[in-house]
């Protein structure tokens, strides 16, 4: 059982990988030192991320996929710098844009921008769609620009007719919202959007819709996307590459059609086999997996997915399973995965 | 418009809802919510309700149970459940029969559960019309269903309240409550959309266990089509505030005869084989309730229109067996 | 079946365009006769408090002993305007000094409103800096200021008036200190909530991640969107401050005569009460009306802000 290490990849060609990340560690602070002695906990953080790493390449689009509890929202808001880093390195373009400001240095906010899940309440409501989508403009000194040219083309470019300008985001359906973000996101030409569950809350007929609009951009504007999300049917079109998380760790990652066809965890597996199929033929006839997520604050010992692992031996309880490698792209964390591990 | 009517004894449907209408009073006007909707529940059965946003089925549901707000009105049709008419039933009556042979699970178990009551407190609140029962007695039927539905140690955790349970607990409890009084028809609406993927086969597995052994009818309403193939053995499909098709199952997901069924199977990603960067949709909005178009009501988005569909509103044709689509390109079949 | 996004869009209204602000709380204000009653109230006290003084038929100081004590114009009707059972002359009577309660009562409105408002509105912006601080900054400082507004909320409103009022002299500023130190906790603590609720909503966390200051935040983003019900607790504030700043008078210990609050009409009219009970009602009446009148407006804008959110969302 090779411990793969990162480092025996062979490196890409520089400028190719836009952002990497390493070792990750992001914690919340449950409470305070001197709670913490008198109840007597050995531990008063939350450990939301731990230990991640992974590379972005330029142009292409990585799904982050986990259940409630997985880490893969703060993941996104670490990045950014809207939740302080407790460990490991953020590299984006060679640099490290948090290191120094751990909110992140006011150029990396024009490099690097965020879509949130709910697109209403991610509009300040008592703006117009038209101060919203410049607001960056604003924020980054720009304001000098023909502002309500710089609208019209977000407008245009995102799809939405030009008189939505004047409009309130209570006024806008859930889809034109979404838009709204979008325009928003990729006002000042950024490299990197990082998009919180960008399908949440939209009906089927109408997710395609955002999903291909950002694919368009994407080829338009050479953007590369972080996709935080749980739905793994839409991963399976729109992401080149997929790492599923589960307390704050990554249990498997790889280009989405290994993850899709070749799943080397027991929890990838139960998530792929949870997905309903919309098709009465295909009815499951057990259910995948049993159990809840543990919680944070009490981590199992060992594999923290052994509690709930249909293939769990004593092993797993006792020894956390070291990152294993199946391919130049495929990483698993698992003692006994599915399939064959050179 | 119904399904062809059986001819066994009228008990044989649960529930029947016919012709169904309810209008909303909004300060910018009237809002049809529902209209001329018909769907029959048949004794033992699953039912699916299958709409995105603004179809109506959470409108249905909670006009089957009598919960609509102030401002909701039924301005026409009928509601029979086991062969009782609902409409027009004094309230104390309605509220005999609501807990306990007709209940429901929400999206949000909160709805349900109070969070200042422990639990079991409340799942004894609902046994109220048992008088035979001691409360001893009581108490262990509650445990009894807490621990069927999957909550470990039931006795000891009755004490606890609503907050210290998981979400995915809190539906559970949610589900016990609403299975406790072994209800004939429990209408369940989107009790898993907040829940992760794990959890909702857990719960989807909980209602088919829970079906099969106390043979409830179930009104499943949701917008995932996965889980309506999952679960349900007849499908409704709403849009609009209107049934534009009805059938069983795989009469629906195998054979879908309307427009709009067709596109959103085809739009649903879990549903297309080949990976496609590019993913389905229907283009345009659904229609603004406050002004409802003439003609069909999915002519604007249809892909199939014509003049007919523009002026003449669509009667239900029949497309099989027990099979219903409201499409006037059903007729032209039929005539042609 | 891919999308073609303009057309899509264009024709379909989903939310038709919400009439301005202030258009619908009109509109909805005509279904609350309560709500309607009180902002005419208000609108009316306003409206005498800038044009009052000018439109008083008599200077509130003007003494005139012969004319003491003359009944109002009401009680003429009944008993002829001799001016032993009433008076056409003087709308609501004399008081002890011969000076007309009518013109008083006017001046009293103007006094009222000023100190009133205008302490309030220092409260209101002294507060509201504070609160904002203290919701988005540091814990510390919002323990600190938290702890600060505690102990001046606690301590009871009327005995901390008494005893500045005397250490200091009553005086119309003083007054006016008085009434900001008790208000600003009260604003304070409410800003403060509702930026810790706001500072961590969604699209504080989308403008953060765009790489806004902190001040732009709080000033573009935070603070137009919970000034709102600050405005309905303030207004409905106005009338306590009035009634406080009575009863310190009543007491002697607010503002010094001659000015003609309507405290002081109180106080004079209290002691003339057996010879002169006119003077009671006519300083009480504008109180009691002043009252109801912001609170039923305060209650009706109050009612109509929550619920039309939720409306529209």
């Amino acid at each position: 059982m090779a411990e793969a290490a990162l480092q025996e990849t062979p490196p890409a060609a520089a400028g190719e990988m836009l952002l990497e990340v390493e070792n990750l560690h992001v914690r919340y602070r449950m409470m305070g030192p001197i709670r913490a002695k008198l109840l007597q906990l050995p531990n008063r953080f939350l450990d939301a991320v731990l230990d991640v790493s992974f590379r972005l390449r330029r142009g292409t689009t990585l799904a982050l996929v986990g259940e409630s509890g997985s880490g893969k929202s703060t993941l996104g808001r670490a990045i950014t710098g809207l939740v302080p880093i407790a460990g490991g390195q953020v590299r984006f373009e060679g640099r490290e844009p948090l290191k120094i400001n751990p909110r992140g240095e006011k150029s990396y906010h024009r490099d690097v921008a965020m879509m949130f899940q709910d697109p209403v309440s991610s509009l300040s409501p008592r703006r117009t769609v038209r101060s919203l989508i410049t607001e960056p403009f604003v924020i980054h000194g720009l304001g000098g620009r023909d502002l309500d040219a710089e609208a019209r083309r977000l407008l245009a470019l995102v799809g939405l007719p030009r008189d939505f300008a004047g409009r309130y985001p209570h006024q806008l359906s859930g889809g034109q919202a979404r838009r709204v973000g979008v325009a928003r996101a990729v006002a000042l030409s950024p490299k990197l959007i990082i998009a919180d569950e960008p399908t949440a809350g939209l009906d089927v007929s109408v997710q395609g819709e955002i999903l291909n609009l950002m694919t368009r951009l994407q080829r338009e504007l050479g953007l590369t996307y972080l996709i935080i999300t749980h739905n793994l049917a839409v991963v399976r079109h729109v992401s080149d590459e997929t790492a599923i998380m589960y307390m704050g760790r990554f249990v498997e990652q790889g280009t989405t059609r290994e993850i899709f066809e070749r799943a080397a965890h027991p929890y990838t597996a139960g998530l792929l086999a949870a997905q309903p199929h919309p098709d009465p033929d295909k009815r499951r006839e057990e259910v995948p997996l049993l159990g809840e997520v543990p919680s944070l604050a009490r981590r199992p010992a060992g594999c923290e997915f052994h509690t709930r692992c249909p293939r769990a031996q004593p092993l797993c309880r006792q020894q956390r399973p070291a990152v294993h490698r199946v391919s130049a792209s495929h990483l698993h964390r698992c003692h006994f995965p599915l399939i064959d591990t050179p | 418009m119904a399904l062809p009517a059986s001819s066994i004894a009228p008990a044989a449907n649960v529930l029947e809802v016919q012709g169904l209408s309810v209008r909303f009073r909004t300060p910018r006007g009237p809002v049809l919510a529902l209209r001329n909707v018909s769907v029959e529940v048949p004794r033992g059965s699953v039912v699916g309700l299958v709409g995105e946003s603004g179809s109506g089925k959470s409108t249905l549901a909670l006009a089957v149970m009598g919960l609509m707000s102030g401002n909701a009105s039924i301005t026409e049709g009928s509601l029979r459940f086991a062969g009782r008419e609902l409409l027009g039933l004094k309230p104390h009556e309605l509220r005999a029969l609501r807990g306990d042979r007709l209940s429901m699970v929400f999206q949000d178990p909160m709805t349900s559960l109070n969070p200042v009551r422990a639990i079991g407190l409340q799942m004894l609140d609902i046994q109220y019309r048992e008088r035979s029962l001691s409360l001893a007695e009581k108490r262990r039927k509650a445990a009894d269903m807490l621990r069927r539905v999957g909550i470990p140690d039931p006795e000891r955790q009755m004490g606890r309240y609503p907050h210290e349970f998981s979400g995915g607990m809190r539906q559970r409890i949610a589900i016990a409550m609403g299975v406790l009084e072994r209800p004939e028809l429990l209408i369940a609406d989107e009790p898993t959309t907040a829940l992760d993927v794990t959890l909702e086969a857990q719960i989807i597995q909980l209602l088919r266990d829970l079906r099969r052994e106390f043979n409830t009818s179930i009104l499943f309403i949701s917008h995932n089509l996965g889980l309506i193939a999952e679960l349900c053995d007849i499908v409704v499909v709403l849009y609009a505030g209107e049934v534009v098709e009805q059938g069983t199952v795989r009469d629906i997901f195998h054979r879908p005869r309307h427009p709009y069924t067709q596109a959103l199977l085809e739009c649903d990603p879990a549903r297309i084989a080949e990976v496609h960067r590019e993913l389905p949709t229907i283009t345009g909005d659904v229609p603004n309730l406050l002004r409802i178009p003439t003609g069909c009501v999915f002519a604007a988005r249809c892909p199939s229109v014509f003049d007919r569909c523009r002026v003449e509103q669509p009667a239900d044709y029949p497309a099989g067996p027990a099979h219903l689509a409201r499409c006037h390109l059903l007729a032209e079949r039929r005539d042609g | 079946m891919s999308a073609q996004p303009s057309e899509a869009l264009a024709p379909v209204e989903l939310i038709p365009e919400a009439p301005g602000f202030l258009i619908s709380i009109v509109r909805r204000l005509r279904g609350d006769p309560l709500g309607l009653l009180g902002l005419l109230i208000v609108l009316t006290v306003i409206v005498l408090a800038i044009i009052g003084p000018s439109i008083a038929p008599y200077s509130p100081f003007k003494i005139k002993v012969p004319e003491r004590f003359m009944p109002p114009t009401l009680l003429a009707l009944v008993g002829g305007g001799d001016g032993v059972h009433g008076t056409f002359s003087h709308v609501f009577g004399t008081d002890n000094l011969g000076r007309d309660v009518f013109s008083r009562v006017l001046a009293g409105t103007q006094i009222a409103l000023g100190v009133g408002g205008g302490s309030i509105a220092i409260a209101l912006v002294i507060g509201l800096m504070l609160g904002l601080i203290a919701g988005y900054g540091p814990r510390w400082l919002d323990n600190f200021l938290m702890l600060l507004f505690d102990s001046i909320y606690s301590f009871p409103t009327v005995i901390l008036g008494l005893t500045v009022m005397t250490l200091l002299g009553p005086s119309i500023p003083t007054l006016m200190f008085v009434v900001v130190v008790i208000q600003t906790p009260a604003y304070g603590r409410l800003i403060r909530t509702a930026t810790l609720a706001t500072k961590s909503s969604e699209y504080i966390l989308a403008i953060r991640s765009l790489g806004s200051s902190p001040g732009r935040i709080l000033l573009v983003h935070i603070l137009p969107n919970i000034i709102g019900p600050l405005f309905i607790v303030a207004s409905m504030d106005i009338p306590s401050v009035i009634a406080l700043e009575a009863g310190l008078t009543y007491l002697g210990l607010g503002i010094p005569p001659p000015a003609p609050s309507w405290g002081r009409i109180l106080q004079e009219g209290f002691e003339s009460i057996r010879d002169a009970p006119w003077i009671v009602v006519a300083g009480g009446i504008p109180l009691i009306l002043t009252t109801l009148g912001f609170t039923f407006l305060g209650e009706s804008l109050r009612d109509l802000l929550d619920p039309k959110l939720r409306r529209i969302v």
